[in-house]
Protein backbone atom coordinates (compact mmCIF):
# COMPACT_ATOMS: atom_id res chain seq x y z
CA UNK A 1 0.00 0.00 0.00
CA UNK A 2 2.70 2.47 1.05
CA UNK A 3 4.89 1.62 -1.80
CA UNK A 4 1.60 2.24 -3.91
CA UNK A 5 1.19 5.71 -2.78
CA UNK A 6 4.79 6.86 -3.40
CA UNK A 7 4.70 5.35 -6.38
CA UNK A 8 1.70 7.32 -7.44
CA UNK A 9 3.04 9.69 -10.04
CA UNK A 10 -0.11 11.32 -10.94
CA UNK A 11 -0.67 15.52 -10.05
CA UNK A 12 -1.19 18.11 -10.33
CA UNK A 13 1.27 20.17 -9.34
CA UNK A 14 2.20 21.86 -12.31
CA UNK A 15 -1.15 23.06 -12.96
CA UNK A 16 -1.36 24.56 -9.69
CA UNK A 17 2.18 26.09 -9.48
CA UNK A 18 1.47 27.04 -13.33
CA UNK A 19 -2.35 28.84 -11.94
CA UNK A 20 -0.49 30.25 -8.64
CA UNK A 21 2.06 31.47 -10.86
CA UNK A 22 -0.37 33.39 -12.81
CA UNK A 23 -2.17 34.78 -10.28
CA UNK A 24 1.07 36.81 -8.93
CA UNK A 25 2.12 37.82 -11.89
CA UNK A 26 -1.15 39.22 -12.73
CA UNK A 27 -0.79 41.17 -9.47
CA UNK A 28 2.84 42.02 -9.78
CA UNK A 29 1.72 43.21 -13.26
CA UNK A 30 -0.91 45.68 -11.87
CA UNK A 31 0.97 47.37 -9.18
CA UNK A 32 3.75 47.51 -11.63
CA UNK A 33 1.48 49.58 -13.93
CA UNK A 34 0.06 51.39 -11.46
CA UNK A 35 3.62 52.82 -10.02
CA UNK A 36 4.36 53.29 -13.71
CA UNK A 37 1.71 55.84 -13.69
CA UNK A 38 2.63 57.27 -10.95
CA UNK A 39 6.47 57.57 -12.26
CA UNK A 40 5.17 59.06 -15.36
CA UNK A 41 3.33 61.84 -13.50
CA UNK A 42 6.37 62.40 -11.05
CA UNK A 43 8.26 63.20 -14.50
CA UNK A 44 5.83 64.97 -16.21
CA UNK A 45 6.84 67.28 -13.44
CA UNK A 46 9.86 67.27 -12.57
CA UNK A 47 10.25 68.28 -16.33
CA UNK A 48 7.59 70.65 -15.89
CA UNK A 49 9.35 72.33 -13.10
CA UNK A 50 12.85 72.25 -15.20
CA UNK A 51 11.35 73.49 -18.26
CA UNK A 52 10.02 76.53 -15.93
CA UNK A 53 13.45 77.23 -14.13
CA UNK A 54 15.38 76.69 -18.13
CA UNK A 55 12.63 79.32 -19.26
CA UNK A 56 13.73 81.62 -16.38
CA UNK A 57 17.28 81.18 -17.45
CA UNK A 58 16.93 82.26 -20.46
CA UNK A 59 14.73 85.49 -19.42
CA UNK A 60 17.57 86.43 -17.51
CA UNK A 61 20.37 85.47 -19.15
CA UNK A 62 18.62 88.09 -21.66
CA UNK A 63 18.26 90.77 -19.00
CA UNK A 64 21.56 90.53 -18.36
CA UNK A 65 22.36 91.06 -22.22
CA UNK A 66 19.84 93.98 -22.31
CA UNK A 67 22.44 95.78 -19.59
CA UNK A 68 25.35 95.34 -21.17
CA UNK A 69 23.74 96.46 -24.96
CA UNK A 70 19.76 97.99 -24.47
CA UNK A 71 19.62 97.63 -28.35
CA UNK A 72 20.40 94.13 -28.45
CA UNK A 73 17.05 92.67 -29.77
CA UNK A 74 18.59 89.17 -31.27
CA UNK A 75 17.40 87.00 -28.99
CA UNK A 76 18.30 83.54 -28.33
CA UNK A 77 17.83 80.25 -30.21
CA UNK A 78 18.18 77.04 -29.35
CA UNK A 79 20.29 77.34 -26.19
CA UNK A 80 21.29 73.98 -24.44
CA UNK A 81 20.74 74.63 -20.36
CA UNK A 82 21.06 71.70 -18.15
CA UNK A 83 19.17 69.15 -20.17
CA UNK A 84 16.84 71.19 -21.78
CA UNK A 85 17.03 74.49 -24.03
CA UNK A 86 15.97 77.78 -24.07
CA UNK A 87 14.60 80.56 -26.84
CA UNK A 88 14.02 83.86 -25.99
CA UNK A 89 12.11 86.36 -28.01
CA UNK A 90 12.47 90.11 -28.03
CA UNK A 91 10.00 92.75 -28.98
CA UNK A 92 11.31 96.27 -28.48
CA UNK A 93 10.43 99.94 -29.72
CA UNK A 94 11.91 99.20 -33.55
CA UNK A 95 9.26 96.39 -33.75
CA UNK A 96 6.52 98.19 -31.91
CA UNK A 97 6.97 101.32 -31.94
CA UNK A 98 4.17 102.00 -28.94
CA UNK A 99 6.71 100.31 -26.45
CA UNK A 100 9.23 103.31 -26.62
CA UNK A 101 11.83 102.54 -24.01
CA UNK A 102 10.55 99.44 -22.91
CA UNK A 103 11.31 95.78 -23.92
CA UNK A 104 9.20 92.35 -23.88
CA UNK A 105 11.39 89.48 -23.18
CA UNK A 106 9.33 86.20 -24.08
CA UNK A 107 11.44 83.22 -22.74
CA UNK A 108 10.65 79.44 -23.83
CA UNK A 109 12.13 76.76 -21.89
CA UNK A 110 11.84 72.88 -23.53
CA UNK A 111 12.98 69.29 -22.51
CA UNK A 112 11.55 66.15 -23.60
CA UNK A 113 7.18 66.01 -23.42
CA UNK A 114 7.49 70.01 -21.85
CA UNK A 115 7.06 73.32 -22.22
CA UNK A 116 7.57 76.39 -19.86
CA UNK A 117 6.99 80.12 -21.30
CA UNK A 118 7.90 83.35 -19.52
CA UNK A 119 7.18 87.26 -20.48
CA UNK A 120 9.20 89.36 -18.74
CA UNK A 121 8.85 93.51 -19.09
CA UNK A 122 11.93 95.18 -19.07
CA UNK A 123 12.51 98.95 -18.59
CA UNK A 124 15.12 101.84 -18.01
CA UNK A 125 15.48 102.26 -14.25
CA UNK A 126 14.43 105.76 -13.57
CA UNK A 127 15.50 107.93 -10.08
CA UNK A 128 14.19 110.90 -9.27
CA UNK A 129 17.02 113.34 -7.72
CA UNK A 130 15.02 115.72 -6.06
CA UNK A 131 13.72 113.97 -4.02
CA UNK A 132 14.83 115.04 -1.01
CA UNK A 133 15.25 119.03 -0.02
CA UNK A 134 18.80 118.89 -0.11
CA UNK A 135 20.90 115.58 -1.22
CA UNK A 136 24.78 115.91 -1.45
CA UNK A 137 27.28 112.82 -2.64
CA UNK A 138 29.92 113.32 -1.12
CA UNK A 139 28.90 115.92 2.81
CA UNK A 140 25.99 118.09 3.81
CA UNK A 141 27.59 120.32 6.64
CA UNK A 142 24.56 122.00 8.26
CA UNK A 143 24.83 124.59 11.36
CA UNK A 144 24.71 128.38 12.96
CA UNK A 145 20.40 127.97 13.10
CA UNK A 146 19.44 126.96 9.67
CA UNK A 147 15.90 124.86 9.38
CA UNK A 148 14.53 122.73 6.91
CA UNK A 149 10.67 122.08 6.01
CA UNK A 150 8.28 121.17 2.94
CA UNK A 151 5.66 122.70 1.12
CA UNK A 152 3.74 121.89 -2.03
CA UNK A 153 3.75 124.29 -4.87
CA UNK A 154 1.04 122.05 -6.66
CA UNK A 155 -1.20 122.04 -4.02
CA UNK A 156 -1.30 125.81 -2.88
CA UNK A 157 1.01 128.26 -1.59
CA UNK A 158 3.98 127.78 1.26
CA UNK A 159 1.72 128.91 4.00
CA UNK A 160 -0.62 126.62 3.25
CA UNK A 161 0.92 123.49 2.27
CA UNK A 162 3.64 124.08 4.63
CA UNK A 163 4.85 120.88 6.95
CA UNK A 164 7.56 120.06 9.39
CA UNK A 165 7.91 117.06 7.78
CA UNK A 166 9.52 115.89 4.35
CA UNK A 167 12.23 118.07 4.50
CA UNK A 168 14.48 115.10 4.42
CA UNK A 169 18.72 115.72 3.73
CA UNK A 170 20.29 112.93 2.48
CA UNK A 171 23.67 111.80 1.48
CA UNK A 172 26.40 109.33 -0.37
CA UNK A 173 29.04 110.42 2.33
CA UNK A 174 28.72 112.53 5.99
CA UNK A 175 26.06 114.84 6.93
CA UNK A 176 27.11 117.02 9.97
CA UNK A 177 24.11 118.74 11.61
CA UNK A 178 24.89 121.50 14.67
CA UNK A 179 23.28 122.93 17.32
CA UNK A 180 20.65 124.89 16.56
CA UNK A 181 19.74 123.82 13.60
CA UNK A 182 16.19 122.47 13.04
CA UNK A 183 15.52 119.95 10.26
CA UNK A 184 11.79 118.79 9.62
CA UNK A 185 12.28 115.50 7.55
CA UNK A 186 14.43 112.57 7.50
CA UNK A 187 18.30 112.59 7.39
CA UNK A 188 20.13 109.78 5.59
CA UNK A 189 23.26 108.62 4.45
CA UNK A 190 24.72 105.98 2.77
CA UNK A 191 27.98 105.92 4.70
CA UNK A 192 27.17 103.30 8.30
CA UNK A 193 30.66 103.99 9.68
CA UNK A 194 30.03 107.84 10.71
CA UNK A 195 27.67 109.37 7.78
CA UNK A 196 25.84 110.88 10.92
CA UNK A 197 27.66 113.64 12.69
CA UNK A 198 25.09 115.40 15.52
CA UNK A 199 27.03 117.94 17.64
CA UNK A 200 24.70 119.30 20.29
CA UNK A 201 20.94 119.00 20.23
CA UNK A 202 19.80 119.99 17.06
CA UNK A 203 16.08 119.18 16.36
CA UNK A 204 14.98 116.33 14.00
CA UNK A 205 11.84 115.69 13.20
CA UNK A 206 11.66 113.19 11.20
CA UNK A 207 13.87 109.31 11.08
CA UNK A 208 17.53 109.20 11.18
CA UNK A 209 19.49 106.24 9.16
CA UNK A 210 23.17 105.68 8.52
CA UNK A 211 21.94 102.55 5.72
CA UNK A 212 20.30 104.63 3.26
CA UNK A 213 20.72 103.41 -0.17
CA UNK A 214 23.19 104.78 -2.83
CA UNK A 215 21.93 107.54 -4.66
CA UNK A 216 23.62 107.31 -7.82
CA UNK A 217 24.46 110.89 -8.79
CA UNK A 218 25.95 111.35 -12.25
CA UNK A 219 22.87 111.25 -14.15
CA UNK A 220 23.10 113.97 -16.78
CA UNK A 221 25.60 113.08 -19.44
CA UNK A 222 28.02 115.49 -21.37
CA UNK A 223 25.82 115.42 -24.44
CA UNK A 224 23.13 117.43 -22.65
CA UNK A 225 25.26 120.41 -22.03
CA UNK A 226 26.62 120.37 -25.87
CA UNK A 227 23.35 119.86 -26.98
CA UNK A 228 22.02 122.85 -25.22
CA UNK A 229 25.26 124.72 -26.01
CA UNK A 230 24.01 124.07 -29.89
CA UNK A 231 20.84 124.93 -29.84
CA UNK A 232 20.52 127.61 -27.58
CA UNK A 233 21.33 131.08 -29.55
CA UNK A 234 22.11 133.63 -27.03
CA UNK A 235 20.54 136.09 -25.69
CA UNK A 236 17.43 134.70 -26.79
CA UNK A 237 14.91 134.13 -24.44
CA UNK A 238 16.49 136.83 -22.14
CA UNK A 239 15.07 140.32 -21.77
CA UNK A 240 14.89 143.10 -19.22
CA UNK A 241 18.04 144.12 -17.00
CA UNK A 242 21.34 141.77 -18.05
CA UNK A 243 24.53 142.00 -19.23
CA UNK A 244 25.67 138.84 -21.70
CA UNK A 245 29.55 138.47 -22.51
CA UNK A 246 29.01 136.51 -25.68
CA UNK A 247 32.99 135.88 -25.79
CA UNK A 248 33.10 133.94 -22.72
CA UNK A 249 29.21 132.76 -22.37
CA UNK A 250 28.70 134.38 -18.58
CA UNK A 251 25.76 135.97 -17.69
CA UNK A 252 24.96 139.14 -15.25
CA UNK A 253 22.31 140.96 -13.83
CA UNK A 254 24.05 143.48 -11.84
CA UNK A 255 20.30 145.44 -11.40
CA UNK A 256 16.91 145.66 -11.98
CA UNK A 257 15.30 142.52 -13.06
CA UNK A 258 15.75 139.97 -15.94
CA UNK A 259 12.76 137.79 -16.86
CA UNK A 260 13.26 134.72 -19.12
CA UNK A 261 11.49 133.32 -21.61
CA UNK A 262 10.22 129.46 -21.85
CA UNK A 263 13.21 127.47 -23.17
CA UNK A 264 16.22 125.46 -22.61
CA UNK A 265 19.07 128.03 -21.74
CA UNK A 266 23.35 127.36 -21.63
CA UNK A 267 25.66 129.69 -20.12
CA UNK A 268 29.72 129.41 -19.02
CA UNK A 269 28.38 131.00 -15.63
CA UNK A 270 25.15 132.74 -13.98
CA UNK A 271 26.33 135.98 -11.85
CA UNK A 272 23.63 138.12 -10.23
CA UNK A 273 24.00 140.36 -7.33
CA UNK A 274 23.23 143.75 -5.97
CA UNK A 275 19.87 143.27 -5.50
CA UNK A 276 19.10 142.34 -9.16
CA UNK A 277 15.96 140.13 -9.04
CA UNK A 278 14.95 137.11 -11.81
CA UNK A 279 11.57 136.58 -12.98
CA UNK A 280 10.12 134.04 -15.23
CA UNK A 281 7.09 135.02 -18.20
CA UNK A 282 4.04 133.83 -17.27
CA UNK A 283 3.62 129.70 -18.06
CA UNK A 284 7.19 129.28 -18.74
CA UNK A 285 9.31 126.88 -17.79
CA UNK A 286 12.93 127.46 -17.65
CA UNK A 287 15.96 125.44 -17.80
CA UNK A 288 19.61 126.66 -17.62
CA UNK A 289 22.45 124.86 -18.19
CA UNK A 290 25.61 126.36 -17.00
CA UNK A 291 29.61 125.11 -17.18
CA UNK A 292 30.87 126.95 -14.33
CA UNK A 293 29.49 128.56 -11.12
CA UNK A 294 25.87 129.68 -10.23
CA UNK A 295 25.96 132.82 -7.60
CA UNK A 296 23.39 134.53 -6.55
CA UNK A 297 24.97 137.03 -4.02
CA UNK A 298 23.05 139.88 -2.46
CA UNK A 299 20.50 140.02 -4.78
CA UNK A 300 16.50 140.60 -4.75
CA UNK A 301 14.03 138.07 -5.42
CA UNK A 302 14.22 134.66 -7.96
CA UNK A 303 11.44 133.51 -9.36
CA UNK A 304 9.62 134.62 -6.42
CA UNK A 305 6.09 134.00 -8.63
CA UNK A 306 6.68 131.10 -9.63
CA UNK A 307 7.38 127.33 -8.86
CA UNK A 308 10.72 126.20 -8.12
CA UNK A 309 10.22 123.88 -11.09
CA UNK A 310 9.91 126.66 -13.61
CA UNK A 311 13.50 127.61 -13.00
CA UNK A 312 15.97 124.53 -13.17
CA UNK A 313 19.77 125.00 -13.10
CA UNK A 314 22.08 122.56 -14.23
CA UNK A 315 25.09 123.06 -13.68
CA UNK A 316 28.66 121.69 -13.45
CA UNK A 317 30.36 124.28 -10.84
CA UNK A 318 29.47 125.52 -7.94
CA UNK A 319 26.22 126.89 -6.61
CA UNK A 320 26.54 129.75 -4.26
CA UNK A 321 23.13 131.43 -2.51
CA UNK A 322 23.84 134.32 -0.17
CA UNK A 323 22.65 137.50 1.50
CA UNK A 324 19.71 137.14 -1.13
CA UNK A 325 16.36 137.40 -1.23
CA UNK A 326 13.60 134.69 -1.89
CA UNK A 327 14.83 131.95 -4.32
CA UNK A 328 12.53 129.59 -5.71
CA UNK A 329 14.08 126.81 -8.07
CA UNK A 330 15.85 123.62 -8.32
CA UNK A 331 19.34 123.12 -8.59
CA UNK A 332 21.64 120.63 -9.35
CA UNK A 333 25.69 120.22 -9.68
CA UNK A 334 27.15 116.79 -9.89
CA UNK A 335 30.32 117.91 -8.86
CA UNK A 336 30.38 121.27 -7.42
CA UNK A 337 29.72 122.79 -3.81
CA UNK A 338 26.74 124.09 -2.93
CA UNK A 339 26.54 127.46 -0.27
CA UNK A 340 23.66 128.58 0.94
CA UNK A 341 23.77 131.24 3.59
CA UNK A 342 22.64 134.30 5.59
CA UNK A 343 19.29 133.96 2.49
CA UNK A 344 16.35 135.13 2.60
CA UNK A 345 13.97 131.97 2.03
CA UNK A 346 14.67 129.26 -0.08
CA UNK A 347 11.86 126.79 -1.90
CA UNK A 348 12.75 124.10 -3.90
CA UNK A 349 15.40 121.18 -3.73
CA UNK A 350 19.53 121.41 -4.54
CA UNK A 351 21.18 118.48 -5.53
CA UNK A 352 25.21 118.78 -5.41
CA UNK A 353 28.20 117.24 -4.27
CA UNK A 354 28.83 119.17 -1.44
CA UNK A 355 26.14 121.22 0.54
CA UNK A 356 27.22 123.96 3.44
CA UNK A 357 24.06 125.80 4.75
CA UNK A 358 24.29 128.32 7.90
CA UNK A 359 23.56 131.51 9.28
CA UNK A 360 19.75 130.90 9.68
CA UNK A 361 19.04 129.88 6.23
CA UNK A 362 15.43 128.37 5.99
CA UNK A 363 15.46 125.53 3.51
CA UNK A 364 11.50 124.84 1.77
CA UNK A 365 11.55 121.55 -0.47
CA UNK A 366 8.80 121.48 -2.29
CA UNK A 367 7.15 118.00 -2.31
CA UNK A 368 6.01 118.90 -5.99
CA UNK A 369 9.61 117.99 -7.13
CA UNK A 370 9.03 114.43 -5.52
CA UNK A 371 8.35 112.98 -9.37
CA UNK A 372 9.61 115.51 -11.20
CA UNK A 373 12.85 114.96 -13.78
CA UNK A 374 12.67 111.18 -13.92
CA UNK A 375 16.33 109.92 -15.08
CA UNK A 376 17.81 106.89 -16.53
CA UNK A 377 20.63 105.31 -14.41
CA UNK A 378 21.62 103.17 -17.40
CA UNK A 379 20.38 100.13 -16.11
CA UNK A 380 17.72 98.33 -17.19
CA UNK A 381 15.36 96.53 -15.25
CA UNK A 382 12.42 93.35 -15.31
CA UNK A 383 9.25 95.71 -14.17
CA UNK A 384 6.53 92.68 -14.61
CA UNK A 385 6.88 89.20 -15.22
CA UNK A 386 4.47 86.27 -15.81
CA UNK A 387 4.13 82.53 -17.10
CA UNK A 388 2.52 82.41 -19.90
CA UNK B 1 -13.91 -0.53 -19.68
CA UNK B 2 -10.99 -1.38 -17.14
CA UNK B 3 -10.69 2.02 -16.22
CA UNK B 4 -14.78 1.96 -15.00
CA UNK B 5 -13.93 -1.03 -13.14
CA UNK B 6 -11.11 1.02 -11.41
CA UNK B 7 -12.36 0.95 -7.75
CA UNK B 8 -9.02 2.34 -6.40
CA UNK B 9 -9.57 5.40 -4.74
CA UNK B 10 -7.99 7.74 -1.58
CA UNK B 11 -8.43 6.59 1.47
CA UNK B 12 -10.49 9.32 4.35
CA UNK B 13 -7.38 10.17 5.97
CA UNK B 14 -5.39 10.67 2.73
CA UNK B 15 -8.61 12.99 1.79
CA UNK B 16 -8.90 14.77 5.39
CA UNK B 17 -4.82 15.29 5.01
CA UNK B 18 -4.64 16.64 1.61
CA UNK B 19 -8.12 19.20 2.56
CA UNK B 20 -6.17 20.03 5.36
CA UNK B 21 -3.18 21.29 3.28
CA UNK B 22 -5.35 22.63 0.74
CA UNK B 23 -7.05 24.64 3.16
CA UNK B 24 -3.88 25.99 4.99
CA UNK B 25 -2.50 27.13 1.61
CA UNK B 26 -5.79 28.90 0.78
CA UNK B 27 -6.10 30.57 3.85
CA UNK B 28 -2.80 31.81 3.69
CA UNK B 29 -2.78 32.53 -0.18
CA UNK B 30 -6.33 34.31 0.74
CA UNK B 31 -4.47 35.89 3.38
CA UNK B 32 -1.62 37.06 1.17
CA UNK B 33 -4.01 38.27 -1.32
CA UNK B 34 -6.22 40.54 1.23
CA UNK B 35 -2.98 42.20 2.64
CA UNK B 36 -1.73 43.00 -1.17
CA UNK B 37 -5.26 44.61 -2.16
CA UNK B 38 -5.24 46.40 0.65
CA UNK B 39 -1.84 47.58 0.29
CA UNK B 40 -2.49 48.38 -3.13
CA UNK B 41 -5.61 50.24 -2.01
CA UNK B 42 -3.61 52.19 0.46
CA UNK B 43 -1.31 53.01 -1.82
CA UNK B 44 -3.34 54.35 -4.32
CA UNK B 45 -4.78 56.24 -1.58
CA UNK B 46 -1.55 57.72 -0.66
CA UNK B 47 -0.82 58.44 -4.65
CA UNK B 48 -4.24 60.06 -4.77
CA UNK B 49 -3.39 61.90 -1.52
CA UNK B 50 -0.38 63.18 -2.95
CA UNK B 51 -1.05 64.37 -6.63
CA UNK B 52 -4.27 66.27 -5.05
CA UNK B 53 -1.73 67.99 -2.59
CA UNK B 54 0.98 68.33 -5.15
CA UNK B 55 -1.65 69.61 -8.27
CA UNK B 56 -3.12 72.34 -5.98
CA UNK B 57 0.18 73.59 -4.71
CA UNK B 58 1.62 73.92 -8.05
CA UNK B 59 -1.87 75.58 -9.61
CA UNK B 60 -1.63 78.28 -6.31
CA UNK B 61 2.39 78.49 -6.96
CA UNK B 62 1.82 79.25 -10.12
CA UNK B 63 -0.80 81.65 -10.10
CA UNK B 64 0.81 83.39 -7.09
CA UNK B 65 4.03 83.49 -8.92
CA UNK B 66 2.38 85.93 -10.74
CA UNK B 67 1.00 87.89 -7.71
CA UNK B 68 1.07 91.81 -8.75
CA UNK B 69 1.56 91.58 -12.35
CA UNK B 70 0.78 95.01 -13.72
CA UNK B 71 -1.07 95.95 -11.02
CA UNK B 72 0.46 99.16 -10.20
CA UNK B 73 0.07 100.02 -6.14
CA UNK B 74 -2.59 97.27 -5.62
CA UNK B 75 -2.18 94.28 -3.38
CA UNK B 76 -0.44 91.50 -5.10
CA UNK B 77 -1.76 89.24 -2.34
CA UNK B 78 -3.91 88.95 1.04
CA UNK B 79 -3.80 86.56 3.42
CA UNK B 80 -7.14 85.86 5.57
CA UNK B 81 -6.88 83.11 7.52
CA UNK B 82 -6.79 79.76 5.68
CA UNK B 83 -7.83 82.30 2.00
CA UNK B 84 -5.65 83.80 -0.25
CA UNK B 85 -6.49 86.19 -2.19
CA UNK B 86 -4.19 86.49 -5.25
CA UNK B 87 -4.49 90.10 -7.55
CA UNK B 88 -2.70 90.28 -10.98
CA UNK B 89 -3.80 91.70 -14.53
CA UNK B 90 -5.32 89.74 -16.90
CA UNK B 91 -8.60 89.21 -18.24
CA UNK B 92 -9.35 92.43 -16.15
CA UNK B 93 -7.52 95.46 -14.61
CA UNK B 94 -6.99 93.56 -11.20
CA UNK B 95 -8.14 89.95 -11.78
CA UNK B 96 -8.62 88.26 -8.38
CA UNK B 97 -7.76 84.33 -7.33
CA UNK B 98 -9.15 83.27 -4.18
CA UNK B 99 -8.40 79.91 -2.93
CA UNK B 100 -9.99 78.72 0.24
CA UNK B 101 -11.13 75.30 2.58
CA UNK B 102 -14.91 75.04 2.34
CA UNK B 103 -16.64 72.65 4.52
CA UNK B 104 -18.81 69.68 3.15
CA UNK B 105 -22.12 69.71 3.30
CA UNK B 106 -24.22 67.61 5.52
CA UNK B 107 -25.63 64.96 2.65
CA UNK B 108 -21.63 64.96 1.04
CA UNK B 109 -20.61 64.07 3.93
CA UNK B 110 -22.70 61.29 4.20
CA UNK B 111 -21.57 59.62 1.28
CA UNK B 112 -18.30 59.40 2.56
CA UNK B 113 -15.95 57.41 5.28
CA UNK B 114 -16.97 58.57 8.87
CA UNK B 115 -13.96 60.14 10.21
CA UNK B 116 -12.79 60.56 13.41
CA UNK B 117 -13.59 63.37 15.65
CA UNK B 118 -11.45 66.07 14.90
CA UNK B 119 -10.16 65.17 11.56
CA UNK B 120 -13.20 66.23 9.16
CA UNK B 121 -11.43 67.15 6.61
CA UNK B 122 -12.42 70.57 4.16
CA UNK B 123 -12.27 70.79 -0.03
CA UNK B 124 -10.25 73.26 -1.87
CA UNK B 125 -12.31 75.89 -3.62
CA UNK B 126 -11.04 78.03 -6.44
CA UNK B 127 -12.67 81.50 -7.56
CA UNK B 128 -11.71 83.53 -10.13
CA UNK B 129 -13.04 86.72 -10.24
CA UNK B 130 -16.84 86.87 -9.69
CA UNK B 131 -17.50 83.32 -11.18
CA UNK B 132 -18.76 80.22 -9.20
CA UNK B 133 -16.27 78.81 -6.96
CA UNK B 134 -14.53 75.29 -8.25
CA UNK B 135 -13.90 72.71 -6.70
CA UNK B 136 -9.87 72.46 -6.49
CA UNK B 137 -8.91 69.11 -4.42
CA UNK B 138 -10.89 67.34 -2.21
CA UNK B 139 -9.88 65.63 1.48
CA UNK B 140 -7.69 68.87 2.46
CA UNK B 141 -7.05 69.14 6.33
CA UNK B 142 -5.59 72.48 6.53
CA UNK B 143 -4.16 75.20 3.98
CA UNK B 144 -1.54 77.16 5.17
CA UNK B 145 -0.55 80.45 3.83
CA UNK B 146 2.73 82.58 5.49
CA UNK B 147 4.43 85.72 4.73
CA UNK B 148 7.67 85.01 4.79
CA UNK B 149 9.15 88.33 3.65
CA UNK B 150 7.74 91.14 1.62
CA UNK B 151 8.28 89.04 -1.42
CA UNK B 152 7.84 85.53 0.07
CA UNK B 153 4.82 83.68 0.81
CA UNK B 154 4.88 79.66 1.61
CA UNK B 155 1.87 77.69 1.28
CA UNK B 156 1.42 74.46 3.19
CA UNK B 157 -1.13 71.76 2.26
CA UNK B 158 -2.55 68.99 4.65
CA UNK B 159 -4.67 66.41 2.76
CA UNK B 160 -6.07 63.30 4.34
CA UNK B 161 -6.56 60.11 2.82
CA UNK B 162 -10.36 59.53 1.46
CA UNK B 163 -10.05 55.71 3.00
CA UNK B 164 -8.55 54.85 6.35
CA UNK B 165 -5.78 52.31 6.28
CA UNK B 166 -6.33 49.05 8.44
CA UNK B 167 -2.31 48.82 8.50
CA UNK B 168 -2.18 52.88 9.93
CA UNK B 169 -2.90 53.60 13.98
CA UNK B 170 -2.40 57.39 14.18
CA UNK B 171 -5.12 59.71 13.17
CA UNK B 172 -8.25 56.94 13.22
CA UNK B 173 -6.57 54.92 10.41
CA UNK B 174 -6.17 58.01 7.68
CA UNK B 175 -3.06 58.18 6.36
CA UNK B 176 -1.97 62.38 6.02
CA UNK B 177 0.44 64.09 3.78
CA UNK B 178 1.68 67.46 3.63
CA UNK B 179 3.06 69.31 0.46
CA UNK B 180 5.06 72.87 1.02
CA UNK B 181 6.23 75.00 -1.65
CA UNK B 182 7.98 78.25 -0.56
CA UNK B 183 6.95 81.04 -3.76
CA UNK B 184 8.84 84.12 -5.08
CA UNK B 185 6.72 86.42 -5.60
CA UNK B 186 8.59 87.57 -8.76
CA UNK B 187 6.95 90.88 -9.78
CA UNK B 188 6.91 91.71 -6.34
CA UNK B 189 10.87 90.91 -6.16
CA UNK B 190 11.65 92.92 -9.34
Amino acid sequence: MRKVFIDNDKGSALLISLLLMGMLTLLAIMAVRSSNTDMDLTFNQINADKTFYIAEAGAKRAVAKLNEDKTWNAGFSNVSFNDGTYDVNITDSTMVVALYDTVIVTSTGTTINAQSAIEMIVAPEYIYPFNKAMFADDSIHTMNGMLTDSYNSDSGSYADTRDTLWGDVGTNGTVTIENGCLIGGDVSSSNSDSGIIINGAPYIYGDTTSEAPVQVLDVIPDEEFSDARASYIPPSGLSGDYTYNAATGDLEVAKGTLTLGDGVYYFNSVILKNSASVEIAPGAHVVIYVENQVEVKNSGNVNNLGKPEDLVFYSKGDIVLKNGGDVYGVFYSTNGECDIRNSGQFYGAVVAENIVVHNSASFHYDRGLMDFWKRQTGRMLPIAWREI
Amino acid sequence: MKKLRNNKGYTIAELLIAMFITGVLAAAGFEFYISMHNQTLAQEEISDMQQASRASLQDITRTLRMAGYKIGSHDPYAINGDSLYIFFNGTQPVDSVLYYLADYSESELAGMASFPTGSTPHKLMKKVNSATAELFADYITDVTFTAINSSTVQVTIDVQAAQPDEDFVDNGGYRTFTALETVNLRNVAL
